[in-house]
């Protein structure tokens, strides 16, 4: 399929145009696309398998543009020369990527197959070495055999004249060939400034800044060359020819090469200048040895202190190392002893400190990084870290990671909710599965770990372990499960209700179990609609749910199961009645036993009844044990239950 | 033949190749550098009628002679050769300048033609190792070039935004912990070796070795201190995402530059926490702190948690400073700093040791931890490894070690006369400090301090 023609052929007025628009949005959506799933790609193990990748190839096949070649930047994508903002981390991860190989374009010839998109980023994603040694991976992308995708070199995109080369014309090379030797080069410029040191450092200065200025903006490595040979030569020159010269670029010494050319040298060295250069001068040198200091750039702290004592820059270089040499003989020159020594001993830090340390250091750049694409950088190296120490099975530091960010978070309000979405997109099936594992292994050094790692990360993992438990047929990975989801619930179970509407039964049972864990009685509501539910399994759990809510106050409903239409519930509400105290329950029990005409059900009845034992339901049993003449079949059936049971010994 | 001589050649033929992937053939630069490399490797031809350059492992070699020096000087040369299957190169004189190009265009990977039957000529002599005389200090070069393989690898990871993993960087520390727990004095004079075009890399490794030697002062064991290594190691990572531009601006840098700058701790930091495999805790750390200063300035600003200058939940900040820096980083801090002031960076000359330890010692309790700077002190003594001093004759000597561990007793070897002649192969003599009148720059006498490697050893034992 090829739309490009049919939108826009070149006879249309204005068509170039046309077409040029829908090339770029196009484009625009294809670098989304390809972004979404190459993000899943490094993300997941099974990228084909998530719905973002799946979408991605759905998008691309919906395209209907090509071929559409895609150019590539240092970090970025273009279309026809024009640079496409990029939104997603994982399209600036592949452009940066597809540079790095040297790739100059993409090309999308058709849909791209899931199978096509896979061999391309796992081309892209291997050992570089490798890739260069198949000839890189344009070549490796040809040799697969793709026709939907295509790799195009950087140098098969330029264009002759596009080739890169610095523009220094012959004068600067010529210049920069003599400055290879700064002696000779010196000895150059003395001889062509008839050995007047004046006219050396005006026609020093103007050599300098012509050359500088011939230079082209980008070529910063021939700036630095420039610079570096008349410093270099400027050390060759006579000290009478320096002290001129150095009071010349003073003059200019807030225009940026002149800055260039002063900030090349060390303190001690312009120090041996200072004391002979004229009062205007000196100034000069003293203000900007103080810019100097204040821009901070690693510049020798003792600069300014210098400029201002040292007149003999020699005597101040000897200086130094007679003061180190009294420091090395104050300590006796015993290298092993010492205040200092001791002091350093002490602090030697602990192993166990590492990971601290480490954590730290995560917490402090969370504080620091405030744009957007860092913040998320950070995020991932979060998760990163917590998934590799699940992977490799230390649970008790993925603990640490995930608390140590998500207790007292280094982070404002308004970031809190991203940890929270990180944490979610961190909980891969994968992991979860490990962390279940875990779970079984009772008594294991994982165990507890697990467990409270899932506790930790509550909220997030909550939907995910929700479905994978509605998935778990192993009866004790179930009931770990509960437990895990049960203590998440406690904290916050707010993720769960969302479950409770669910169109799966035993979804919403598994649920309904839960909720009887949490121990919050604001859910009790909740959990009390779920008595209406068609599915009787699904009445018995939240009966079984609601005590533990409710305490005493949930009797009315547990009283209610006992007229439930199907036996499992009024089992269910008659077994959690046989211990209450509650003074409803034993009317609510001899009700229940008139209105039955099941046998099974009287017996369990009357065995409920005769536990309880109170003189009421004594007497209860006794008026329909008593009874002389029953006129229906379950009239009889009750007087012969309560006769039985009011036989059995007490 | 002294790696000095050989010296010229090798930078001949690195900038030759640099020209002939940046200007187009016959183009007029390219000409002047092909024959600027013809006539330097005519000159260390000299008599013989040709010279023979070999590539052993981590060795270059000009003839039977080891180039110990130049190997790691020009490590990233060599290892382009490598990479394009040069074991050796013959140059046989008179040496045209168009073999020079043709060997330089292969060497940058312009042309696949490979220089035969010419005057210069690939692999025509390849020495084994057998054939060499096996270099002393072998190993600890070894740990060096290895060292900077890694940072190069991780480089390139960091460059386009995959993770690396730290095994390899472990493996590095290794390699170097053991050659300077077995070789102190000549690990400290290794140390000096530079190079401005890939500055990072060296500086790393120098202040890996520098921080070693002084972890080992301070009492660290084995395992405390190969934590400390890879701290150390990748303490400047976050510099590798810095453009060009910025990192080889020549003058100091402001606004957005210069933010840019200040922001390579925290992007070492996060390329260390991403890192797989274990080791990056304190690493992290070394990277994110090694610029805060002692007395809580420097950068970043460290104790923040909203990065607004005051706590998330509206206490004040308070700045992270002296001890409440890690230990490691206080360290490093120090090693970083005497590394970088002993080297030529783009925004500065190089100082002489004896300034570096000055500035140090002027930032005791400000700008660094006072116990390690007494410490950097007592393990470099009053004349570090490395210096040259110039003796009230005249003569240059270099520091090549301390006489008996003792700081204020520098061993040094005498690198020019009284006339001011290099000596060709300088030899320890007996020196009294107070003959010192001036200390000088490697630039300004023309030798490497790491190219008397040998000598730091030959006494040693």
């Amino acid at each position: 399929m090829t739309a490009k023609p049919a939108v826009a052929g070149p006879s249309t007025p204005g068509g170039e145009e046309v077409a040029e628009d829908l090339g770029r949005a196009a484009a625009i959506e294809a670098i989304d696309a390809l972004g979404a799933a190459f993000g899943t790609y490094l993300l997941y193990p099974n990228p084909e398998g998530q719905l973002i990748y799946q979408r991605s190839v759905e998008r691309l096949a919906e395209l209907g543009y090509w071929p559409l070649p895609i150019g590539i930047g240092a970090g970025f994508f273009h279309y026809e020369d024009e640079r496409i903002s990029i939104e997603r981390d994982g399209a600036e991860r592949l452009a940066k990527l597809l540079f790095v190989h040297d790739i100059g374009e993409i090309r999308l010839n058709s849909a791209v197959p899931v199978e096509d998109l896979a061999v391309v980023f796992e081309i892209l994603t291997s050992d570089e070495e490798m890739v260069q040694d198949g000839g890189g991976a344009h070549v490796l992308v040809e040799m697969s055999g793709l026709a939907s995708i295509r790799l195009v070199h950087r140098f098969a995109t330029l264009e002759p004249e596009d080739e890169v080369e610095p523009d220094r014309d012959d004068r600067v090379d010529r210049l920069l060939e003599l400055a290879a030797d700064p002696e000779r080069f010196a000895a150059v410029l003395v001889e062509e400034a008839g050995n007047d040191p004046l006219r050396l450092a005006e026609r020093f200065v103007s050599w300098y800044l012509e050359i500088y200025e011939r230079l082209d903006g980008n070529d910063v490595a021939g700036r630095e060359e420039v610079v570096r040979a008349f410093v270099e030569a400027f050390f060759y020159l006579p000290q009478a020819f320096q002290v001129p010269l150095v009071a010349r670029f003073l003059e200019s010494k807030d225009d940026k090469p002149c800055q260039n050319f002063l900030d090349q040298f060390s303190g001690h060295e312009l120090a041996g200048v200072a004391p002979q250069l004229d009062g205007d001068s000196r100034e000069r040198l003293m203000s900007y040895a103080r810019v100097a200091l204040d821009t901070a750039d690693g510049r020798p702290e003792e600069l300014l202190a210098l400029l201002q004592s040292a007149s003999e820059v020699k005597e101040a270089r000897m200086a130094v190392a007679r003061r180190v040499e009294q420091l090395i003989r104050h300590d006796a020159g015993d290298v092993v002893s010492g205040e200092w020594l001791d002091s350093l001993h002490e602090q030697r830090p602990d192993a166990r400190e590492d990971f601290a340390t480490a954590l730290g250091v995560l917490r402090e750049l969370f504080g620091l990084e405030h744009v957007g694409d860092r913040f998320r950088r950070l995020l991932r190296i979060w998760a990163g870290r917590v998934a590799m120490c699940i992977r490799t099975g230390d649970l008790a530091a993925a603990n640490r990671w995930v608390e140590g960010v998500l207790t007292d978070p280094p982070v404002g309000p308004e970031r809190r909710v991203q940890l929270e979405k990180a944490l979610a997109e961190m909980a891969t099936p994968k992991l979860l599965e490990i962390l279940v594992g875990h779970l079984e292994e009772e008594g294991g050094p994982n165990n507890e770990a697990a467990l409270r790692l899932l506790e930790t990360w509550g909220r997030p993992v909550a939907d995910k372990l929700v479905e994978r438990l509605a998935e778990e047929e192993n009866p004790n990975r179930r009931r770990m499960l509960i437990d895990v989801l049960g203590s998440i619930a406690r904290i916050d179970p707010e993720p769960l209700l969302s479950f409770l509407g669910d169109s799966r039964w035993y979804v919403v049972r598994n649920l309904a179990m839960i909720l009887g864990k949490s121990g919050r009685p604001e859910v009790a509501g909740r959990v009390k609609s779920l008595m209406r539910h068609d599915d009787h399994r699904v009445r018995v759990e939240a009966l079984r749910a609601l005590p533990p809510l409710l305490g005493d106050a949930s009797v009315t409903n547990t009283l209610a199961g006992l007229s439930d239409a199907h036996p499992r519930v009024r089992q269910a509400s008659l077994a959690l009645l046989r211990n209450s105290e509650h003074p409803r329950v034993d009317d609510a029990l001899l009700d229940a036993f008139a209105a039955s005409d099941d046998a099974e059900e009287l017996d369990r009845l009357t065995d409920v009844l005769m536990r309880r034992g109170s003189p009421k339901v004594l007497a209860g049993l006794a008026g329909h044990a008593n009874r002389r003449v029953t006129l229906s079949a379950g009239g009889r059936l009750r007087r012969d239950a309560a006769r039985r049971a009011l036989e059995r010994p007490r | 033949m002294s790696d000095i001589s050989a010296h010229g050649l090798l930078a001949a033929v690195r900038r030759a190749v640099r020209d002939v992937g940046l200007y187009p053939a016959g183009h007029p630069t390219t000409v002047e550098t092909l024959d600027a490399c013809a006539a330097a490797a005519e000159d260390v031809a000299v008599g013989a009628g040709e010279v023979v350059l070999t590539l052993v492992g981590d060795a270059l070699y000009l003839d039977r002679n080891l180039l110990g020096h130049a190997s790691l000087e020009y490590n990233g040369l060599m290892r382009e050769m490598q990479q394009r299957g040069i074991d050796s190169i013959t140059f046989i004189v008179p040496v045209m300048p168009a073999d020079v190009g043709d060997l330089a265009a292969f060497i940058a990977g312009v042309s696949d033609d490979v220089p035969a039957g010419s005057t210069v000529r690939l692999n025509e002599r390849p020495l084994t190792l057998t054939e060499l005389p096996s270099p002393e200090l072998a190993g600890l070069r070894s740990s060096y070039a290895g060292s900077l393989d890694v940072l190069r690898a991780i480089g390139v990871a960091v460059r386009s935004d995959v993770d690396f993993g730290m095994g390899a960087v472990a493996d590095a520390v290794e390699s170097l912990l053991g050659q300077t727990l077995e070789q102190p004095g000549a690990s400290l004079l290794l140390s000096t070796v530079k190079s401005h075009d890939e500055y990072t890399f060296y500086h790393s490794v120098n202040t890996c070795i520098l921080s070693l030697a002084m972890g080992r002062l301070v009492g660290l064991d084995e395992e405390r201190l190969r934590v400390l290594g890879a701290g150390a190691l990748l303490h400047d990572i976050g510099k590798i995402g810095v453009p060009q531009g910025v990192l080889r601006n020549p003058g100091r840098l402001q606004g957005h530059d210069w933010e840019l700058i200040k922001r390579h701790p925290q992007e070492g930091a996060q390329s260390i926490l991403a890192a797989s495999g274990a080791g990056q805790e304190v690493a992290s750390a070394i990277a994110f702190e090694h610029h805060a200063r002692f007395d809580g300035s420097g950068y970043p600003k460290l104790g923040h948690s909203d990065g607004h200058g005051h706590g998330h939940n509206g206490h004040e900040h308070k700045p992270r400073s002296g001890r409440d820096l890690h230990f490691f980083s206080r360290l490093v801090s120090i090693s970083d700093t005497y590394d970088a002031i002993t080297t030529r960076r783009s925004y500065r000359r190089a100082e002489t040791p004896t300034r570096a330890l000055n500035v140090i010692l002027n930032g005791a309790a400000t700008s660094y931890d006072p116990d390690f700077v007494k410490a950097f002190i007592h393990l470099m003594g009053v004349y570090p490894p490395g210096s040259l001093l110039q003796l009230r004759g005249g003569e240059v000597v270099m520091v090549i070690g301390q006489e008996d561990g003792d700081p204020h007793r520098p061993k040094v070897a005498l690198v020019k006369d009284r006339m001011g002649s290099a000596i060709p192969e300088p030899e320890p003599i007996d020196f009294a400090p107070d003959q010192v009148v001036d200390q000088l720059l490697p630039d300004r006498v023309g030798i490497d301090p790491a190219s008397l490697l040998e000598l730091a050893v030959v006494d040693a034992a």
